[in-house]
């Protein structure tokens, strides 16, 4: 523990919790504590860990964290390793114990000066052996302790499975978007660094395609929110139709898609864009309940392709402006940057 | 004026690099692996290394490891420059002795900020 005065584990402790709260992580103990070693500064590798990552725009998730936990919190010693060492020393001075009576009861015929001595050492000897007998039997108490613990949380185990899938579910939760189903707009971070970090590695192609329904605040006015909503599933599940393999679609805004085409030249990009609006727009349609006019629901959508040591913000904003130029020019088609 | 060694296997990012590091006016030389780098400090050694991780025949990893190894000699400012973002390869590098470390894809902002941790040339 840190022996700092009151007042300044105080406030490490309020930075901890605000840290936890700004990157949106759960504030249970070993979050906390990885964050109270930041703000303390008594951990410089940690401190210097987070500090690159954070520089470096990467999430500190609750994956992240735990990473973080395992690697500077994880225990000093096994209990195991205690009690083999302790039984070793023992073993050893059981020998010399062995080849020192051997030495004396050899000896006898030579002097009680020597025999003496030795009976000295030998007590001192015999009191070690006792204390080293003595350390073994309570490390092997704990060893027993922690197996019989071991037993039981084995027989827990149905209850830690559940808690894991709700963990799993938790974190799926964070990347998904609940009405869709598709990636969210962390997830697409996410992957838009992975990929980027590749293809200016691999000196591959990267596209990404901004797609935007048309007209969508009519939509939610005239039919209702509802149907809003069954509108951006039915365009979520057609753009994750539309793609292959590697490409990533995620709900980047309210009613803006984001599609991230690895190893995609901005030709083949703007073929994929087509290929969307002309499925959209066949197939969209929102039934006729009022005289409003019906149309096709359509959309617009904006390509651009990744420039190696481009700011990752800049592609985004060409693939917006190309999108933006799409509306301008009257929706429902497609523009590159 | 200072010198910058740029190691990476990758031609793109060489060349990315090399633009965004000659604009800071550092002299810029290339190696794309381990083993020539080293041989490259052996004949100068540069003032900064912007390290890869993952090569083919040396890593950079056991590059660094070499490198920090030399008792003499100039002590060169070593920034790890790779798309490996997680806990364990950020540690690995600290620890092995990297100064600094960049999550690939780089941009001018993010290199010149790590290079301003250099202090003034």
């Amino acid at each position: 523990m840190y022996s700092n005065g009151a007042e300044r584990v105080g406030s490490q402790a309020e930075a901890a919790m605000a840290s936890m709260q700004a990157h949106g992580v759960l504030p249970i103990p070993s979050n906390f504590s990885v964050w109270y070693a930041y703000h303390s500064g008594h951990n410089s590798d940690l401190t210097r860990a987070i500090d690159i990552l954070v520089s470096n725009r990467c999430p500190i998730d609750d994956r992240t964290l735990d990473d973080l936990h395992a690697k500077f919190f994880g225990p000093p010693f096994s209990e195991k390793s205690l009690c083999d060492k302790t039984i070793r020393a023992r073993d050893t001075l059981r020998t010399v114990l062995a080849l020192v009576e051997k030495a004396r009861t050899d000896a006898d015929g030579i002097g009680v000066a020597i025999n003496d001595i030795s009976s000295q050492f030998l007590a001192n000897v015999k009191s070690l052996a006792d204390l080293i007998d003595s350390l073994v039997e309570e490390t092997s108490r704990i060893v027993g302790r922690s197996e019989r613990l071991g037993l039981d949380l084995k027989q827990s185990s149905d209850k830690i499975d559940a808690l894991e899938r709700t963990l799993e579910d938790l974190r799926r939760e964070a990347t998904t978007d609940a009405l869709t189903g598709i990636a969210n707009r962390r997830y697409f971070d996410m992957v838009l660094q992975t990929m980027s970090g590749e293809a200016m590695n691999s000196g591959d192609d990267l596209s990404l395609l901004l797609i935007d329904i048309d007209h969508f605040k009519k939509v939610n006015d005239t039919w209702g929110h509802a149907t809003g909503d069954t509108v951006i599933q039915f365009v979520a599940s057609t753009l994750a139709q539309s793609v292959k393999g590697q490409d990533c679609v995620a709900r980047y805004g309210g009613e803006e898609f984001a599609v991230i085409l690895p190893a995609t030249s901005i030709d083949a990009a703007m073929r994929v864009g087509e290929n969307i609006r002309t499925a959209l727009s066949r197939r969209l349609y929102v039934p006729r309940h009022l005289d409003d006019a019906v149309g096709a629901v359509t959309v617009s959508i904006g390509v651009a392709c990744y420039e190696p040591g481009e700011p990752l913000a800049e592609w985004i904003q060409r693939a917006d402006a190309a999108l933006y130029e799409a509306k301008k020019t009257g929706r429902d088609r497609v523009i590159s940057a | 004026m200072r010198t910058c060694l740029i190691v990476d296997d990758s031609r793109v990012v060489r060349s990315v690099a090399r633009r965004f590091i000659e604009a800071m006016g550092f002299a810029v030389e290339e190696a794309d692996d381990g083993q020539p780098a080293v041989s490259a400090c052996d004949q100068r050694m540069p003032d900064v290394i912007l390290l890869d991780w993952n090569m083919p025949v040396m890593t950079g990893i056991e590059f660094l490891r070499h490198l920090r190894a030399r008792e003499e000699g100039k002590k060169p400012f070593v920034i790890m420059c790779t798309t490996e973002k997680d806990v364990d390869h950020i540690h690995e590098a600290i620890t092995a002795g990297a100064n600094e470390y960049i999550v690939k894809p780089f941009d001018q902002p993010t290199l010149s900020a790590k290079f301003g941790k250099l202090g003034p040339g």
